[in-house]
């Protein structure tokens, strides 16, 4: 291999918070975000050759990180599924009619998170039960629609649209208790 | 967002809900909470990662061809360990059909006569095993496989106790 070391560091420079925000969010710890950032870039690193100079590396890396998890995710659960606590897509009826408690539509506009609001929304984001969590952020962040979430993490089409449901409720529905808390 | 992946695939009404109100609904959450998602910031990489990478591949640099993985090996030696792979293989399915009996023949090579000898050993192993097993009353095995079954169990139960309190302490 005749990869100029030099110059692959800048190209980790350039996306190492990217594919780490990515590797964080589908994982939610920290070690396992960082084991699996170092992967990503060991592997830029064995196709380089591809890599240095294409205008398609980052999405390239981003890729491969989002694989890397779902991989680490899917032998993770399958380690420990007999002892997952997991709930299933039939959970109790607990979060029904959240979404009718919301704000009306000519708010959506001016939303604008406070720095507050927004600790308190990522702190939600990674107290999510994790099917729910890795959901919704393959939908929201990695934008993928619900039949490709489905394949990936081989569960039903109903069930991701459930877990996705259930997580913005109540990720929402924390935001607006808060508010409420500061009288907004 | 205009959350066009939404459109047509909300969950189902709740009984007594017009279907069009429920899909609205199931919309504006969908866009609120991509709005509000969206403007979470990205959580920066932590300043251990970039000295790691480079660490792990200077360390990969350093190791010695045949340590690397086998895409990696000089393009000689992946031809000649190719080759010899190759051989290998051929070699052992000789062995395997026909060489049997030649190598038995042979006086070089006249210890593979323990072979069979050490078969027949455990052949008489197994036998005298399952005397044993059929010479036992049968309660004896009630007993013993219960006892076996309440044990494993008893090991998976404080095995999966353990670990969903350990779990739910770490949450």
């Amino acid at each position: 291999m005749t990869a100029d070391p030099a110059q692959f560091e800048t190209f980790l420079q350039q996306y190492q918070d990217m594919v780490y925000a990515t590797a964080f969010r589908l994982l939610g710890r920290e070690a396992e975000a960082e084991d699996v950032s170092q992967e990503a870039f060991l592997r830029a690193w064995n196709h380089w050759d591809e890599l240095a100079g294409s205008a398609t590396a980052g999405g390239w890396l981003k890729t491969v990180t989002r694989n890397l998890c779902l991989n680490h995710l899917e032998r993770y659960r399958n380690r420990w599924r007999f002892f997952s606590d997991l709930k299933s897509s039939d959970a109790s009826d607990d979060d029904e009619g959240l979404e009718a408690t919301f704000a009306a539509p000519e708010t959506l506009d001016a939303e604008v998170l406070t720095g507050d609001q927004r600790q308190l929304l990522e702190e939600a984001l990674l107290k999510l039960p994790a099917n729910q969590r890795l959901a919704l952020v393959l939908y929201h962040y990695e934008d993928l629609d619900y039949a490709e979430i489905a394949s990936r993490l081989k569960v039903s089409l109903g069930k991701v649209k459930t877990d996705i449901h259930r997580a913005r409720a109540a990720l929402l529905k924390k935001l607006q208790l808060r508010r409420q808390e500061l009288g907004v | 967002m205009n959350d066009e992946r939404d459109q047509g695939r909300g969950l189902p009404g709740r009984p007594g809900t017009a279907p069009a109100l429920r899909q609205t609904e199931t919309d504006l959450l969908a866009e609120r909470a991509h709005r509000v998602l969206r403007q979470l910031p990205a959580r920066r990489a932590p300043a251990t990662l970039a000295p790691r990478v480079m660490a792990e591949l200077a360390r990969r640099a350093k190791l010695i061809w045949y340590r690397r993985p086998w895409t990696d090996w000089p393009e000689l030696m992946r031809w000649l360990s190719t080759f010899l792979l190759a051989g290998i293989v051929a070699g052992t399915l000789r062995l395997i059909e026909g060489g049997w009996s030649a190598t038995k023949a042979s006086p070089s090579l006249a210890g593979v006569e323990d072979v069979p000898a050490f078969l027949s050993a455990a052949e008489t192993c197994t036998r005298s095993l399952l005397t044993v097993a059929q010479s036992l009353p049968s309660t004896w095995w009630l007993v013993g496989g219960s006892a076996f079954g309440i044990i494993a169990l008893g090991t998976l139960g404080l095995g999966t106790a353990a670990w969903r309190l350990v779990r739910s302490s770490a949450q």
